[in-house]
């Protein structure tokens, strides 16, 4: 029987097999490749984690033309964004990933397995960090009462059905735990070292970590860290950040200047560019020069987000009326085929977000430290070409000054929604006000996952 | 009828014994006889008669009368007409009788006792003949003939071609030619010839004492026909498993592409359901139910003994791969149905195996025929949809219903934009705002036409068929069709008595044009048969020009879809090889060896062009995506077959064999960009490489089996069957299993207790039991695999695809069958009953795993599904005259599913797959209606309160699902004369799909720049206190703090059961006369309808989907067309 049991042997050509694929450098190499690419996908940075937050939040208007998205600009319960199952693919990867790196295959070098293990752990503290801010409450800012923990932590390596287990959440504390881990080992593995010297922005590098990590302190109100860590990040990217002057030619680059680390999309990288990349969602023009109404432009500019710019920020000059059935509608540009037609590289954290986690953490932490809070928010000002803040601006007015530079800056980058949460703001908008502690704050974990896994708690009232 | 005459007068003695008067006209019978004349006369003296009313009792008081007298009297006191011969009647003598009060035929008897003649009552007709008794001492003397010849015809005169004729003890034998015509030398005079042919009555008679013409009679029972079973052929009388056959004459020139769509409602417990109208497009076939969560359910087609590979050709278009096949090539279709039938073909099994059999040549002088059909092809159903002004004035009814705040001239202005047309129209231009039908040009009617010609012909050693076809059929939505020219050929040739060699080909090139979404549902703005009903009815679909009006941002969806269905190219090509060779050799007598090659070849190529001037293909600036798939699935099978016969009583056959299937496929695809024009259409004109892809799948099985059946006298059958196969796609602990069905069969009717009824022809019971394997999932699903195919920053990346499981296995389907065949009256009624149980178990599912793991789910054996079902299978002849006959069918299968478990105490995995449910229930949350204070939906939380705002929580079990409770067909056949009408109803009841494109009409109420139904419209809430269940629209779609309106709850399970009258034929054979005058051998005209009408309650388009493959739901479903042709057969 063991012949006939070899005819029946079918050997494919375009997969292999899970227990012997990553027994080479390129595997291993190619096999980070793919938890990279996973950024890549719609409901991450290709257009949900940018997207949706802004719709949440007050940033947005919705043209209803396709109605796309419209559930969440009007926050309806369950509408928000899903980054479950991808992300636990990606995490699942790296896991596998750090598991063969414990004992290398031969080939395998120290430098190597250095280097590849650096951009693994960043990788899973991004991940960590998405999950536990889409699907729980944020270290400082919970509604205690239906707070049922951040979600599941998975650090072993599932090849087969024996390694299959069905998790309960984790605390946030614990997901903070191993973020911080994650990316204090990631920092020491990649520092002094390039992924890829002519676009070491498009791979985790010391650089990453540390600004990575200024964000995650940011959100864990760890103020010390955040200044601490936002500066090891500013001093390895010096000069990166974007002039005035250079400030909207930077953003017509495929890459922009000041990225500390962007996902990066080529011609073709999106599965569907022509309904879901982010060209198409926030704009009717197809290029800058584009004279004819473009498919969707469906997520336009909030009123009173435009407004609040003054009328010589530089900002300003991203923001433009848009074309054919948009004409009346402000739309902004910062994703406007800048790597190919309807592909956009996603800036996922960059310069100007460090300047001002560490100018909040400053202006929360410490009186003493206004100082160094209005040094860096009028960076910001500054470079916009508005008039610096003085010591007029201080106390609550000081944070807020912060607070609405961010929103400025950071408009249409997927942060708005999560700056409210984390600090247990409510959000205002002309289409119905959504209170901090309501249910609908929180992603419901998805469905079938909580069928599946009865371990897991359902967030409250989904 | 002339020549039929001019025979007759040489042969009448023979006629009058042979044949039965009824068959030929009366006319014919009466050139020789002399009817007598009806008097009153008559030997009052010896004679009483009472005449005073017709009576089928004679009484009668003879004494040395001329018979011819007595005959005459019968006829006046009965009322019978009296035919006879006057030559054969004149030396009889005269007759005495005396009798009172007598039975018609104990009359008759008594009145030709000691004569030389006998009779036969033919309706109201009594026929006098000479008894055989006097003919054979009139042929004692004649020895030796030298040469035999004569004319076989049947029964309306016609030349019978391929009738065997041999002596029964099998010293000669040969067949008819063309004309019917047979020669036979060396026969003596005391031989007796028998003569044969499938479907007839076979006959005997003396060589010396042939009739001329030689009469065939149709048969009308069925019981000793041939049928193919797994590996071999049984007679039908000896079938123990559940079958089904439909003959290819049955659907013979039904304008469709698949036989599949041709079997709709022919056979009994087989439900086949049309995915989309695409013509040669997908069809899902159930055989018994469906027993799989996730695994295939399709039935395994077989075709000249290839074993198809029923994927789906393509996806660009709706493909089916039974479309190689001219249905017209089809001699017959066998379905085995239950495990002890298709047991012998073990994997695949499961889901019934449907045996394909087509034309084979006959021996006799080559036939030719030509057959053509043309018609149309139109759409079955149109939307009512609102006019321009309805449509303004609802969209300005959702703007202000948004916001009241908005003034209702601000809202009319907005409304206006969002229809497309200036904003400050006046009253008066708004009132004459003109409204376009964009449904009119998406749906429209198309032409049919079919042409082919077949020759078939051989020797006894050896027989050809070749055919060659083309089959062209518009579909009714804008750029849909189908062609494809078809080549057939089967070869037969018997090289020594004890080789046979048996070589078939099938090539067939199809080219489809599809749109988009054309291959399944679609949601895409680019699909006219989605978008139609909806496009704004503002917005012109032509320029003044004549050009599409299409620009980017158009109103409502931002496409002109009827300019994207034109100019883009969704062109499916296939070629296909169906090819099967064979050779038998006799080892012994009654030992047989058979290898057999079988190769079921496919090219696909797809040419999938986005046209620069739509808005898909101008963000590109034209592009073009070519595939090629190749597909390659080889068969052979080695098999012994023996049979035996102990005594007269006993006979046993046995088969033993093994198989090897391997089918690969493999792909590739590349895409470029930006072409200079859009006449343009080769990637060598695009200036830029966009993406190559390419994939390599392939699957291989391996199978053993064995057969015996033994035959009690034709009285008792029982058959056992065994196989055990492995199948590449398990797990490597688990690749092979084992599959053993047992049946037997009584017929009673053989019994002595009902020998004596003699009007029993068949009654038999039958029971089976047996185990069949289902290897219908993904040829990698039990691998861990790394898959190739993403990227990072143009690097190649690898990605975790699959999980490991190195115990995967076959999913087990355990049977059991019991059914009764009968056969009564002369065949007048047969038919079967059957009821099956059906568990399907350790199914090939696809087990959801925690995505926390990293995977969302892998295969494995879980579950059990129970499938429940009566058949009945009913025909009778409901008249059976002299110039008419009315035959019906009527089938129907009830059925019932049910899952029984899942695994872990599970009790759902999804939505639609819970224990103690059948499969495919709906699950969803309930709709409360509307509130008439508000006009808002409202809908039931889980704990039956109402709510504003649901979550999945809110979704409950409904008791309704997509699967049928009944379905089946009625066939009425009428002929008279030459003319045959023939109608089929099918019916498909108790399925509740969620209409999804009702939902579509729902929600577009509420959106810039739609149409929507005019009952939406009609019924829509309006002011407060009304009662409704249309809630009223809203721009956006959702009221504030709640769901969407048009969520997806019980608001939209409509009942999509139908009745169709699927087809109508009328027919008209020419007669022998004509025929003869023209040379023809056949002559026949036609008219054929299809899908003429649905008795349905659905809303929408069509009723009849079935949610496979890329059919998810109806959005934008091509419906099915209804088509009218006519046309002529020709054989000479």
């Amino acid at each position: 029987m063991s012949s006939c049991d070899r005819i029946l042997d079918v050997t494919p050509k375009q997969s292999i097999d899970s227990r012997i694929a990553l027994e080479s450098p390129e595997a291993i190499r190619a096999s980070l490749n793919s938890v990279y690419a996973y950024l890549r996908q719609t409901s991450q940075y290709g257009r949900d984690l940018i997207a949706i937050p802004e719709l949440l939040a007050d940033n947005t208007d919705h043209t209803n033309n396709p109605t796309e998205l419209y559930s969440h600009f009007r926050n309806q319960p369950g509408a928000h964004m899903g980054i479950w199952g991808s992300s636990y693919s990606a995490i699942n990867e790296i896991n596998n990933i750090l598991h063969v790196l414990e004992n290398p295959p031969t080939g395998v070098s120290n430098e190597f397995k250095e280097n590849i293990a650096g951009q693994a752990h960043f990788l899973r503290a991004l991940y960590y960090h998405n999950l536990s801010k889409i699907y729980g409450y944020d270290p400082k800012a919970s509604v205690d009462e239906v707070n049922y923990g951040s979600v599941p932590l998975m650090l072993a390596p599932v090849l087969n059905t024996d390694q299959v287990t069905y998790p309960s959440r984790a605390s946030v504390e614990d997901i903070y735990t191993l973020i911080y881990e994650d990316l204090e080992t990631a920092y020491n593995l990649l520092n002094g070292k390039t992924v890829d010297a002519s676009n070491p922005e498009y791979y985790a590098s010391a650089a990453a970590a540390a600004a990575l990590f200024s964000r995650v302190a940011l959100y864990n109100e760890d103020y010390d860290r955040v200044i601490t860590e936002a500066a090891s990040a500013l001093e390895l990217i010096s000069g990166k950040f974007m002039t005035n002057s250079a400030y909207i030619a930077g953003w017509r680059q495929m890459k922009l200047p000041e990225s500390i680390f962007e996902v990066v999309f080529h011609l073709g990288d999106y599965a569907d560019p022509v309904n879901e990349s982010l060209r198409v969602t926030f704009t009717s023009r197809q290029t800058l020069n584009a004279t004819a109404f473009s498919n969707r432009g469906n997520v336009v500019v909030g009123a009173d987000l435009y407004g609040r710019y003054a009328s010589n920020d530089v900002r300003r000059g991203l923001f433009m009326n848009g074309l054919g059935r948009n004409a009346s509608r402000i739309e902004i540009t910062k994703f406007l085929s800048r790597s190919a037609i309807n592909h956009d590289n996603v800036p996922v954290i960059r310069v100007s977000e460090v300047y001002l986690n560490r100018a909040e953490a400053y202006a929360k932490s410490n009186p003493a430290q206004e100082d160094l809070a209005r040094q860096d928010v009028n960076v910001i000002r500054e470079r916009a070409g508005l008039t610096p803040v003085t010591t007029n601006l201080s106390g609550q007015a000081l944070i807020d000054e912060i607070l609405l530079q961010r929103r400025l800056e950071l408009a249409f980058e997927g942060h708005r929604f999560f700056d409210l949460k984390r600090q247990g703001m409510d959000i205002i908008k002309p289409i119905g006000n959504v209170r901090f502690d309501e249910p609908r704050i929180l992603a419901p974990l998805p469905y079938t996952e909580t069928q599946r896994n009865t371990n897991l708690k359902q967030n409250f009232d989904f | 009828m002339q020549a039929l005459q001019a025979q007759y007068k040489r042969g009448e003695q023979d006629f009058y014994k042979k044949f039965n008067c009824k068959k030929m006209s009366i006319e014919s019978c009466l050139i020789n006889l002399r009817r007598l004349k009806c008097t009153v006369f008559i030997l009052l003296v010896c004679m009483q008669t009472s005449i005073a009313a017709y009576s089928q009792r004679i009484t009668l008081n003879v004494r040395n009368i001329p018979l011819e007298t007595v005959l005459d009297n019968i006829q006046s006191q009965t009322g019978y007409l009296v035919l006879y011969n006057n030559e054969l009647i004149k030396n009889v003598g005269k007759v005495q009788a005396n009798f009172r009060n007598l039975e018609l035929n104990a009359a008759m008897q008594a009145i030709l006792q000691g004569l030389p003649l006998t009779y036969d009552i033919q309706g109201k007709t009594i026929l006098i003949k000479p008894s055989p008794a006097s003919q054979n001492e009139a042929n004692r003397a004649q020895t030796i003939q030298e040469r035999i010849s004569g004319k076989v015809v049947n029964e309306k005169g016609e030349p019978l071609s391929g009738v065997s004729v041999g002596t029964i003890d099998r010293t000669a034998s040969t067949q008819t030619n063309q004309q019917g015509n047979f020669e036979l030398n060396g026969i003596t005079g005391n031989a007796v010839l028998r003569f044969s042919m499938l479907g007839y009555q076979r006959v005997e008679y003396p060589a010396n004492k042939l009739p001329s013409p030689i009469i065939l009679i149709q048969e009308i029972s069925n019981l000793d026909e041939i049928i193919v079973t797994g590996y071999g052929v049984q007679q039908r009388r000896s079938i123990t498993g559940a079958m089904s056959t439909v003959k290819g004459e049955d659907f013979e020139n039904m304008p469709v592409q698949s036989l599949d769509k041709a079997i709709q409602g022919r056979a009994a417990g087989v439900l086949v359901q049309t995915s989309t109208g695409v013509p040669g497009g997908a069809t899902r076939i159930n055989i018994r139910g469906v027993g799989s969560v996730n695994a295939g359910v399709e039935p395994m087609y077989i075709v000249d003994g290839v074993q198809l590979n029923s994927d789906a050709p393509s996806s660009r278009t709706s493909t089916n791969p039974l479309a190689y096949i001219n249905p017209n090539d089809i001699e017959s279709i066998e379905i085995l149905k239950d495990a002890a039938a298709s047991a012998i073909y073990g994997a695949q099994a499961a889901n019934g195996v449907i045996l394909i059999t087509t034309k084979k040549g006959k021996a006799g002088k080559a036939r030719f025929n030509l057959n053509y059909y043309e018609g149309i092809s139109a759409p079955i159903k149109r939307m009512d949809v609102l006019n321009s002004q309805d449509a303004i004035l609802l969209r300005q009814e959702a703007l202000l219903n948004n916001n009241p705040s908005l003034s209702p001239a601000a809202a009319l202005a907005q409304a206006l934009t969002d229809m497309g047309v200036r904003p400050d129209l006046t009253e008066e231009e708004l009132a004459t705002l003109p409204t376009y039908d964009w449904q009119g040009e998406a749906f429209k009617t198309g032409n049919v036409r079919n042409i082919e010609f077949n020759t078939s012909g051989g020797t006894d050693k050896s027989s050809f068929y070749l055919s060659g076809s083309y089959n062209k059929h518009q579909g009714n939505v804008t750029n849909i069709d189908f062609q494809r020219g078809n080549f057939k050929m089967r070869l037969n040739q018997e090289v020594t008595s004890r080789l046979h060699l048996d070589a078939g080909a099938n090539l067939s090139m199809i080219t489809q044009n599809g749109n988009t979404g054309s291959q399944g549902s679609t949601t895409g703005s680019a699909a006219p048969q989605y978008t139609a009903s909806y496009m704004p009815p503002t917005v012109p679909i032509y320029n003044e020009d004549g050009t599409f009006n299409a620009y980017e941002g158009m109103p409502g969806t931002g496409f002109n879809p009827i300019q994207a269905a034109t100019v883009d190219d969704n062109i499916v090509r296939q070629r296909a090889l169906i090819g099967n060779f064979s050779a038998s050799y006799k080892i012994l007598d009654n030992l047989t060896f058979k290898s057999f090659y079988g190769i079921d070849y496919r090219f696909i190529r797809a040419d999938y062009y986005r046209d620069p001037r739509t808005p898909n293909g101008a963000t590109w600036n034209g592009y073009l995506i070519d595939d090629n798939t190749e597909n390659v699935n080889f068969t052979t099978n080695q098999v012994l077959n023996y049979n035996t016969k102990i005594s007269s009583n006993h006979s046993i056959s046995a088969l033993l064999g093994a198989e090897y299937r391997s089918d690969v496929r493999e792909y590739e695809s590349a895409r470029a960009n930006n072409f200079p024009t859009y006449q343009f259409r080769t990637n060598q004109s695009a200036a830029e490489p966009y993406s190559v892809t390419g994939s390599w799948s392939g699957s291989r099985r391996l199978g053993f089996f064995g057969q015996a059946n033994y035959d009690y006298k034709n009285k008792l059958f029982l058959s056992a069957v065994a196989r055990y196969d492995g199948s590449s796609r398990f797990g490597a602990n688990n690749r092979f299993g084992f599959f053993p069905g047992i049946s037997a069969g009584w017929d009673m009717a053989k019994e002595q207790f009902l020998e004596q009824a003699n009007w029993v022809e068949q009654l038999k019971l039958r029971a089976g039991y047996g185990v069949v394997g289902n290897d219908q999932t993904n040829n990698v699903s039990s691998r861990g695999f790394y898959q190739g195919g993403t990227r990072y920053n143009e690097n190649a990346a690898l990605r975790l695809q699959t999980l490991e499981n190195l115990e995967f296995g076959w999913e087990r389907n355990v049977s059991a069958n019991i059914g009764l065949d009968f056969q009564v009256l002369k065949s007048r009624i047969s038919g079967t009953i059957e009821a099956f149980h059906r568990t399907s178990e350790q199914l090939l599912f696809n087990r959801p795993l925690p995505e926390t793991s990293g995977f969302s789910n892998v295969d494995d054996n879980l579950g059990r599904v129970v499938n429940k079902g009566l058949e009945i299978d009913f025909n009778t002849v409901n008249v059976s005259a002299k110039d008419f006959q009315w035959r019906t069918n009527f089938n129907i299968a009830f059925l019932h599913n049910e899952l029984k478990e899942l695994y872990d105490g599970l009790d759902a995995t999804s939505n639609t797959v819970r224990v103690g449910y059948p499969l495919k229930i709906w699950y969803r949350a309930r709709y409360a209606g509307v509130n008439s204070a508000n006009g808002r939906s409202m809908w039931y939380d889980a704990n039956g309160n109402i709510t504003y705002s649901l979550s999945s929580a809110d979704n409950v079990p409904t008791k309704k699902g997509w699967q049928s409770d009944y379905f089946g067909g009625l066939t009425n056949t009428f002929s008279y004369k030459g003319f045959e009408l023939s109608t089929l109803f099918h019916f498909d009841m108790g399925r509740y799909m969620a209409n999804t494109m009702y939902q579509v009409w729902y929600n577009v109420m509420s959106n810039p720049g739609r149409n929507t139904l005019q009952e939406l419209y009609d019924e829509r809430w309006t002011t407060p206190g009304q009662i409704t269940h249309i809630a009223r629209p809203v721009s956006g779609g959702a009221e504030s703090n709640s769901s969407t309106r048009s969520s997806a709850t019980t608001q939209f399970l409509h009942d999509a059961s139908f009745i169709r009258l699927r087809e109508i034929t009328l027919g008209y054979q020419f007669q022998p006369d004509l025929l003869s005058k023209l040379k023809f051998s056949r002559l026949r005209a036609y008219i054929t309808a299809v899908n003429l009408h649905t008795w349905t309650k659905w809303i929408g388009y069509d009723p009849e989907f079935a949610v496979y493959g890329s059919v998810e739901n109806n959005s934008g479903i091509v419906p099915q067309t209804m088509s009218v042709t006519a046309g002529i057969q020709v054989g000479f």
